[in-house]
């Protein structure tokens, strides 16, 4: 059609049918359009399609879109899938590495001489039937070892550190930043325990709110502040002691780490303790953090899914 | 459709503070403007719909997000950005939904068209409604969601640039581009047209 005007020929004819040119565009433009036939044929052309398009019949809503109470329910905070299988994979995911980690600390002789015991596992666990003794003496170990275990304190500070970092990042995505006045207050140095407290009860079904409101502070306070009370949050990677939500209870208490593939070839041979190398130790931190994180993230994507 | 809400920025504040009530007479307001731009964006009423639900109840959610301004302008912004979001689910699994995408039906027009004219002439609009219809559905997205947001909604250059997330003078570029695509297509299908249509600028 107009094969001589440019891009900017038409910017300059749209947003005068608009009257968006200042006047010293717009005078000139009006001299162009008295010389330039084709240029004054596009002017039409374009007004023409213009009014078209608004003549367009008016487009109704086909019902209403008041909400409801319960549409109206609360916001979500975080951009983490919530659905119910991330939820379960990172579970599992968790239970796979804890398990690994403890594995490799044991094979360099843990706090119990333990080796004999975690040496059956594998086979108990191919089978998928462990008998529950076993299970929950294994998920006290778990326990034990995380609290003794210095560590395994370095690996849940990280793993806090990471999970707030992610936190955080899934906050600032959203939107502008939040009220500066709920970012910015210091929470007391009490207020951590009682968080993670509450994290613990977490089927009672209150906390889902209790944490959703406080996810803001919570992020916050563990970035810029009180970061001395890694103890505070041992319960929650501890499978032992945290009672999980149902929806991620099946993947954490059901499935056994499937340790199998890789034990076999460390566990018969039983070392002794001074021959660990260090690297086995640096390996156990890593295990033991990934799957504080990876926890972590079930616990949240669980509780923001139970709100939503 | 551009006719302000008397008492706005009360109703905005009771929602503010968690009335409902307040909130819906804003939906009110807003609903037809918001799922007519869904609509012209997805060209679909089932997903428009949806959309339209979910803006408002996003725009609820985040409610003191809002930070003054046209708040026509900001519940439009959220629609967009569900309606970009339906684009992309779509773009990830195009064939289901290959069906639904516009241009392709020819009985699906728009809900409720306002007038009804005389019974030739009936025909040649509805004809040439469905031209124009399938020319803006024919333009990529962001030139799309800009001549719906100016053309059909009637939003000033501010508030479309607000509304779509982008500068005045991308407002401006991509409106102008919108418009010079559609007039382009509608040539092409000029011999559709009834004599309303005089664009044959051409052979002159």
């Amino acid at each position: 059609m107009a094969r001589d005007l440019t891009h900017h020929d038409y910017e300059q004819l749209s947003a005068y049918l608009d009257g968006d040119l200042d006047e010293a565009e717009r005078l000139a433009l009006e001299a162009r359009l008295r010389d330039e036939p084709a240029l004054r044929r596009e002017l039409e052309a374009l007004r023409a399609t213009v009014a078209l398009i608004r003549g367009l019949p008016p487009i109704k809503a086909p019902r209403d879109f008041t909400l409801t109470a319960q549409m109206a329910r609360p916001p979500r905070l975080l951009f983490l899938p919530t659905t119910a299988a991330f939820s379960a994979i990172s579970a599992a995911a968790a239970t796979l590495l804890v398990g690994l980690g403890l594995v490799v600390l044991l094979s360099r002789g843990g706090p119990m001489n333990a080796p004999l015991q975690v040496a059956d596992e594998p086979a108990v666990a191919l089978q998928m039937t462990m008998p529950a003794e076993q299970e929950t003496a294994r998920q006290n170990m778990t326990a034990t070892l995380i609290a003794a275990t210095p560590l395994a304190g370095m690996a849940l500070e990280f793993a806090e550190a990471a999970a707030s970092a992610v936190q955080d990042s899934a906050l600032q995505g959203e939107d502008q930043a939040a009220p500066a006045d709920a970012m910015l207050t210091p929470a007391p140095a009490g207020a951590l325990p009682e968080v993670a407290q509450e994290n613990a009860a977490l089927p009672t079904g209150t906390v889902g709110r209790v944490v959703g409101a406080q996810a803001e502070d919570l992020s916050d306070d563990r970035l810029t502040g009180t970061p001395a009370q890694p103890p505070a949050f041992l319960p929650q990677p501890s499978a032992a002691q945290f009672t999980p939500p149902p929806g991620a209870s099946a993947t954490l208490t059901g499935t056994p780490p499937p340790t199998p593939t890789l034990t076999p070839s460390p566990m018969p041979t039983p070392v002794p303790p001074q021959a660990a190398p260090p690297a086995s130790d640096a390996l156990a931190v890593v295990l033991l953090a990934a799957g504080g994180v990876l926890l972590a993230l079930a616990l949240v994507t669980t509780v923001i899914r139970r709100r939503s | 459709m551009a006719s302000r809400l008397e008492n706005e920025p009360a109703f905005i504040q009771a929602a503010r503070r968690g009335d409902l009530e307040a909130f819906n007479a804003l939906v009110l307001h807003y609903q037809d403007g918001v799922y007519a731009l869904a609509y012209r964006i997805l060209g679909e009423p089932a997903a428009a719909a949806d959309v339209a639900q979910e803006t408002f109840i996003t725009a609820y959610r985040h409610l003191r997000d809002y930070r003054g301004g046209s708040f026509r302008a900001w519940v439009f912004r959220i629609a967009t950005n569900a309606c970009y979001d339906e684009l992309r689910r779509r773009k990830r699994r195009p064939a289901t939904l290959f069906g639904d995408m516009p241009g392709a039906e020819a009985d699906d027009g728009p809900p409720l068209p306002a007038d009804t004219p005389s019974p030739e002439q009936a025909a040649q609009q509805a004809e040439l409604r469905r031209a124009i219809e399938r020319c803006i559905q024919a333009l990529q997205a962001d030139q799309r969601l800009v001549l719906v947001l100016s053309d059909i909604e009637g939003l000033s250059y501010q508030e479309i640039a607000d509304s779509a997330g982008v500068n005045l003078g991308t407002v401006k570029s991509r409106l102008s581009r919108a418009r010079a695509g559609v007039r382009a297509c509608l040539q092409a299908v000029q011999e559709l047209l009834p004599a309303v249509y005089r664009l044959n600028s051409e052979r002159e």
